[in-house]
């Protein structure tokens, strides 16, 4: 398959993958195997950079003097590609972690003891994984010990917490997570787990 | 005979000295009511208190009461400050401690273990206390949910984890009629009452290997092991207030030495 960049139109943002990714993403052919995991990738990468830019309340036009190149006319089925790669549930999920997350941040910032671009990475990173999943309501907490802390509602009662320590001071890899699933408040089950596999294994087991 | 006049004196010595404190200086009155006496037992066995009833614990903490609780209900995880796990302090209710007594703060010797069978006179603690006013609030935990519980969590075998471990292909995690996580400690309720308050209790905890982790020399595996707990069992399981629940009086022979 022939490397080409990814361009995605978001809102009044023009976003050019291929200079923020190192040329590592190309437009996926479903029938390959590995389709699904560049859709993941696609997405995470237009996450981040979608939210850098918002973050930097950046406009279209400055946007565009800020990435390397814009190459608008070379975007071929756009629509196409945000039906497939982008779900509106997806953009929706990921614009209520923010938006959550902002409160945080803004509440407790100054009780952080790690530079706040690094900790905006870190939420991003988790952030773009978890709102792949179908959650009705979903609380983000940035906590004075240092934790990135999302809490998801699901249907029927189903309460998933993820917590992560940003410092990564504790004995978990740098992509491990605890989690906890409760249903009706109980305690069903609770371990430690890699980020993206979680994801993928826990939107499976929601669809049982 | 003498023992009876040094117990006279002292009754009235701690009279007049709470009384000059409180009504001419404005001191808060301590409430008495939750003081150990000389007639109580030194330490209450939880396990014993879980057989017989549903009690609730209250803790103190040091937000607003409008951040106590988020969007979806669940406890803002910085209502406990990790530096105060393991031996978290929290109040057991269900006899004389209530929520009125949430403002005061035992300090110094007032905080310090009641070693049992020993008379406690206010007037000697009148400066080792302190009364809140602001900025703080409370909330309440079933008994139950913290005492000998695993970390991360071990229970009955349930369909509904192991179809999720299925799924997030963990091996070898089901063992006999029980699902056993990979890493786990244990929490445990510790009935430990100071001079200023017998329903103090305080949070262990146990590393994986059975130790108890002391405060202050924490290692990153018991980090995890409290951040878990506050990040995720206090942020479920605790509640604003006890008017949906029906909790239970602790009986008198739990704590009342009988002759």
């Amino acid at each position: 398959m022939e490397a080409r960049p990814i361009y995605h139109y978001d809102s009044n943002i023009v976003i050019e993958m291929k200079a923020m990714s190192g040329n590592s993403l190309y437009f996926p052919d479903p029938s390959c195997d590995e389709y699904d995991k560049i859709v993941r990738e696609y997405n995470r990468k237009v996450a981040e950079i979608s939210f850098l830019l918002n973050r930097y309340s950046y406009s279209s036009t400055t946007s565009s003097t800020t990435t390397t190149t814009i190459l608008e006319e070379e975007i071929t089925n756009q629509e196409d590609l945000k039906k497939t790669l982008l779900s509106p549930a997806y953009i929706k999920n990921l614009e209520h972690l923010k938006n959550s997350f902002n409160k945080s941040f803004y509440k407790n910032k100054e009780l952080l003891t790690l530079n706040s671009d690094d900790v905006y990475k870190k939420f991003l990173e988790l952030a773009s994984s978890f709102s792949e999943l179908p959650f009705e309501n979903a609380v983000v907490e940035l906590t004075k010990s240092q934790s990135i802390k999302f809490t998801f509602l699901f249907d029927d009662d189903k309460l998933l917490l993820i917590s992560k320590n940003i410092e990564n001071n504790d004995d978990l890899n740098y992509n491990e997570i605890v989690f906890s699933l409760f249903i009706n408040k109980e305690l069903i089950i609770s371990n430690v787990s890699e980020s993206i596999s979680f994801v993928e294994g826990f939107q499976k087991f929601l669809y049982l | 005979m003498f023992q009876n006049l040094s117990a006279l004196w002292k009754g009235f010595k701690n009279f007049f000295i709470c009384n000059y404190y409180c009504l001419i200086q404005g001191k808060n009155f301590y409430p008495a009511s939750i003081l150990p006496k000389h007639t109580y037992r030194s330490i209450i066995n939880i396990d014993d208190l879980l057989n017989k009833q549903e009690l609730y614990i209250l803790r103190r903490a040091e937000i607003s009461p409008e951040d106590l609780f988020t969007d979806l209900g669940t406890l803002n995880s910085d209502a406990i400050d990790l530096k105060d796990i393991p031996d978290l302090s929290m109040n057991l209710m269900g006899s004389f401690f209530t929520d009125k007594h949430v403002k005061f703060v035992p300090l110094k010797k007032g905080s310090q273990i009641w070693p049992g069978g020993v008379k406690v006179y206010l007037s000697d603690f009148i400066d080792e206390y302190k009364v809140l006013t602001d900025n703080f609030s409370f909330f309440y935990i079933n008994l139950k949910e913290l005492h000998k519980i695993s970390i991360p969590f071990e229970k009955e075998k349930d369909t509904q984890a192991e179809n999720l471990f299925k799924q997030l292909k963990y091996a070898n995690t089901v063992l006999g009629n029980r699902i056993i996580s990979v890493k786990n400690g244990t929490s445990e309720i510790k009935h430990a009452p100071t001079y200023l308050n017998y329903w103090h209790i305080e949070l262990q905890i146990k590393d994986p290997s059975s130790k108890v982790i002391s405060r202050g020399k924490s290692r990153a595996a018991s980090e995890i092991l409290s951040k878990f707990l506050i990040e995720h069992i206090f942020s479920v399981k605790s509640i604003a207030t006890l008017d949906k629940v029906t909790p239970a009086r602790i009986v008198k022979s739990s704590y009342i030495l009988i002759e």
